[in-house]
């Protein structure tokens, strides 16, 4: 938990601390509420998919020889049209490209992948190995189950947890800017 | 006193200079540290900004509580809605809360504002704002104000000291110069020196004025030597001068008198002692100009003596010249103070009146003249009558200019001797006309009437049917001794208008006569001989009675002679004109018209006409029978003549071609070159004695 030797100003603050904070400022702000009403759950989850590649590295092999940065969804897609538009941003240097691979075979040509609820996590999991692909799931225990990434709804914001074990293990190197906003960071040493 | 006020003010601009700088610098230098906090900040709630994380945002701004000038700082999100901030407690700051979009650093004073804008990767995802004190700004001001102060009284109480000290070796023995230059000016005391040396400037200034005074004192004393010698010589050339100046004033007398007699000769007539021409020119120009200028009347009065050449010729040069010399005084006499009589030379004077009144001023004055003369002129015993005659020429009615006046008033006189002499006359326009050569002419031919210089030539008239001379008409010459043979179509014109064509007309009836009567005597008794007459003498009275006079004298029968008018002096006074022809010809004297056709005259006049003969004119002549046009006018007067049973006669005739014509149209006596030209009378007895040994005349001309 305590791997961000260059922040120590915000990991000085206890996470309560910085809860209580955010409920202030959100209560004492109104557009805020506003625009946290009006803007869905799926829609800031769309919208940290796309963070979430641009705070993390991939090794130089992996995407030297690609053309496009893809982003994949396996299993029950809960961002429907929302997540194209993502298509053609740029990340990691490359175009966005969005794909909802058939067969599961596929998904190791993607550099980041959102499993679906109803997906098989572990054996997608087992399938992926220590393949550079950056795992993102709802789903309760995956970061337990090896997963890099899992988002959780703390007070009705979306906020995630960080398994920095397995994003070693799959050679991707996540931004310590990333670790310090993400909930709880796993796996570190 | 002067230096302490120049370092004062250089130190205070280096100074202003200075603090100027210095503030600019720390403005800077708050700036770049903003803009580096801003950057920090940047940098730290990027991810907390794209991942919606206020609490992490908050936590970036919280190191600023250890930033003492910093007052307050925001972190906004792209829609410009705070995200996160941070105020100094107890200052009772707002935030702003729009118009964020701009970067800027604005410098308040007491506070410095800075707006910026958060990107990552290349995309806006919010703003910053941060507002920091001026405390440290101002500290740095105030200690480096204070430095400039202590610096500022430091060197002002140096420069004191040394300025007094200076001045004390550099004015002190300046002054002492200065005193010392004074003396010597005041006093005129050269032997006075300044005391003091050294090896400085001041010491070689000091010692260089004393070396400069040792030279003027030395100087002075020569130009004192000099002056006494240069009085003594000035007061020995004076003398000298004054002699020379008595010797020169009194040879420059002698000059003047000298010079003055002969301008007086070179301006007047030695004779009379009148002004000269020349003298009278310059008068003349500088009265013009006078007369010009107060806009007056001036007059030219030309004499010129009547029959004076006679008495000169006469009685001898001597008695001439003291008669021009009595006349010269009478002119004198005859006007004012200011009036100009001059002797042009001869027998001519000129008179100028000056600011004349009018032109009836000047011809009181010549009235006076000729009045004056009227008492005879003793010389030597005789008892001289002379009179003159005087043309008038007023300035500026006659001419604006000397020539032209001058030449105006001969003009007149000329016409006043005309008029018959001891007359005053003035110029008119119409004289001019005439002009001077005519009058010249005029002159002339008076001359040659008295010398006997005119002679009448004889054209012999032919009948071309008994080829015989049958009579002469009479034509005038006039040759001039130096000119030669003078047209009659030029002096005739000139005796009519002079009246000179009376006493001349009278002497051509008279010599024409004389001279037939002795070719009648000779043997030849049935010529005639025909003169043509003027209109002057046409309209004479009692011009019939001279004929017959004229007739009387040299023993002619009137039939014998013919006298020949033109068409157009008939036609000037058509009934006087009839009336001493009608008595003419009652006279038995036969009357031809000259000219004829030339003129305009009617048939109808001509029928009244006592006319015996018509002369056909030589300008109808010359072209027959070439010009179809003369032989119809020809034969037309021809036809008339026949039919009003008129002589003929033809003028002109030159050829043979001519002489066939006019012989086919019946006509029977001709006259011209194709016979013979006019001649002298001498020649005509030859020719008509010739003629009788010829047989006839037209061998002659064969």
């Amino acid at each position: 938990m305590t791997s961000h030797n260059n922040m120590p100003l915000l990991h000085g603050l206890s996470r309560n601390l910085r809860g209580l904070l955010a409920v202030m400022l959100l209560s004492a702000s109104a557009p805020a509420m506003a625009d946290e009403t009006r803007i869905s759950e799926h829609q800031v989850k769309t919208a940290f998919l796309y963070n979430f590649s641009r705070f993390v590295t991939w090794p130089q092999a992996t995407l030297q020889h690609r053309p496009e940065f893809t982003l994949c969804v396996t299993g029950s897609d809960p961002f429907g049209p929302e997540l194209d538009r993502l298509a053609g941003k740029t990340v990691q240097d490359k175009r966005l490209v969005v794909r909802r691979p058939s067969r599961l075979a596929m998904i190791d040509d993607c550099q980041l992948v959102y499993i679906g609820d109803d997906a098989a996590h572990s054996e997608i999991l087992l399938l992926l190995g220590k393949q550079p692909v950056l795992t993102v799931s709802d789903a309760a225990g995956f970061t337990e189950e090896g997963g890099i990434i899992q988002f959780m709804l703390i007070q009705d914001k979306v906020r995630f947890r960080i398994n920095v074990g397995a994003a070693n293990a799959a050679g991707l190197n996540i931004s310590s800017k990333l670790l310090s906003l993400a909930d709880s960071v796993t796996g570190g040493n | 006193m002067l230096i302490v006020v120049i370092s004062t003010v250089s130190l205070l601009i280096a100074s202003i200079a200075f603090i100027t700088t210095d503030r600019i610098n720390a403005q800077q230098t708050v700036s770049n540290n903003l803009g580096t906090m801003a950057d920090i900040i940047a940098a730290n709630s990027s991810a907390a900004l794209l991942f919606s994380d206020p609490v992490a945002a908050q936590e970036t701004l919280s190191f600023l509580k250890s930033q003492q000038h910093i007052q307050s700082a925001a972190i906004y999100d792209r829609n410009e809605m705070e995200f996160a901030s941070y105020i100094k407690p107890g200052l009772g700051l707002e935030l702003p809360a729009s118009d964020l979009q701009n970067e800027n650093i604005l410098f308040w004073g007491d506070y410095v504002e800075l707006f910026t804008r958060i990107f990552y990767e290349g995309e806006l995802i919010g703003y910053i704002y941060l507002r920091s004190d001026m405390e440290a700004v101002h500290q740095r001001l105030m200690w480096f104000m204070g430095i400039v102060v202590v610096v500022l009284l430091v060197s002002l109480l140096i420069t004191f000291v040394l300025s007094a000290h200076l001045q004390r070796i550099i004015t002190t023995p300046l002054l002492r110069l200065s005193a010392i230059a004074r003396r010597v000016s005041t006093e005129k005391n050269y032997s006075v020196r300044v005391i003091g040396e050294g090896k400085d400037e001041l010491g070689n200034l000091i010692t260089d004025f004393n070396t400069m005074l040792d030279e003027i004192q030395s100087r002075d004393n020569e130009l004192r030597k000099y002056r006494l010698k240069l009085e003594e010589s000035v007061t020995k050339r004076t003398r000298e001068l004054e002699k020379a100046n008595a010797l020169l004033e009194q040879s420059k007398q002698q000059a003047e008198s000298v010079a003055s007699r002969m301008e007086y000769h070179a301006h007047h007539d030695v004779l009379t002692g009148l002004p000269n021409r020349i003298l009278l020119n310059d008068r003349i120009i500088s009265e013009l100009a006078h007369a010009r200028r107060q806009q007056t009347n001036a007059a030219l009065l030309f004499l010129d003596l009547d029959r004076f050449k006679i008495i000169n010729d006469s009685l001898g040069h001597a008695i001439g010249d003291q008669l021009l010399r009595a006349i010269a005084r009478r002119l004198n006499n005859c006007v004012r103070e200011e009036d100009t009589v001059a002797r042009l030379g001869g027998d001519e004077f000129m008179v100028l009146l000056p600011r004349i009144s009018g032109s009836a001023d000047a011809g009181r004055v010549a009235k006076k003249i000729i009045d004056s003369l009227q008492d005879p002129v003793s010389c030597n015993g005789h008892e001289l009558h002379i009179t003159t005659s005087i043309g008038i020429s007023i300035f500026p009615y006659d001419g604006t200019d000397a020539e032209t006046l001058i030449k105006h008033a001969d003009i007149s006189m000329y016409r006043a001797k005309e008029l018959g002499r001891n007359k005053a006359v003035y110029y008119t326009a119409e004289m001019n006309a005439g002009s001077r050569k005519q009058l010249a002419m005029e002159t002339n031919l008076r001359k040659a009437v008295e010398r006997n210089q005119l002679r009448l030539f004889y054209q012999p008239k032919i009948d071309i049917n008994k080829n015989m001379i049958v009579g002469f008409e009479a034509l005038l010459r006039w040759k001039h001794p130096t000119m030669g043979f003078i047209s009659p179509l030029d002096f005739i014109p000139v005796a009519e208008d002079s009246g000179l064509i009376v006493p001349i007309g009278e002497w051509v009836l008279k010599t024409a006569f004389t001279q037939l009567k002795q070719w009648h005597n000779a043997g030849f008794d049935e010529l005639t001989v025909a003169v043509n007459l003027s209109s002057a003498q046409l309209s004479r009275s009692g011009f019939g009675d001279f004929i017959a006079e004229a007739l009387g004298e040299a023993g002619l029968e009137p039939r014998m002679a013919e006298l020949e008018i033109t068409e157009n002096m008939a036609m000037e006074n058509i009934d006087s004109a009839i009336t001493v022809l009608d008595g003419l010809k009652c006279m038995g004297v036969s009357i031809a018209m000259d000219d004829f056709g030339t003129g305009y005259s009617s048939l109808n006049y001509l029928r009244r006409l006592p006319i015996d003969t018509v002369k056909i004119d030589k300008s109808f002549v010359r072209e027959i029978p070439d010009s179809t046009e003369d032989v119809t006018i020809a034969s037309t007067i021809i036809a008339m003549a026949q039919s009003l049973k008129l002589s003929l006669i033809v003028e002109g005739v030159e050829n043979a071609r001519q002489l066939n014509f006019f012989r086919q149209q019946g006509v029977n006596i001709v006259q011209g070159y194709l016979f013979s030209k006019p001649v002298p009378a001498a020649e005509v007895l030859k020719m008509l004695q010739s003629q009788i040994l010829a047989g006839t005349v037209v061998n002659l001309v064969k």
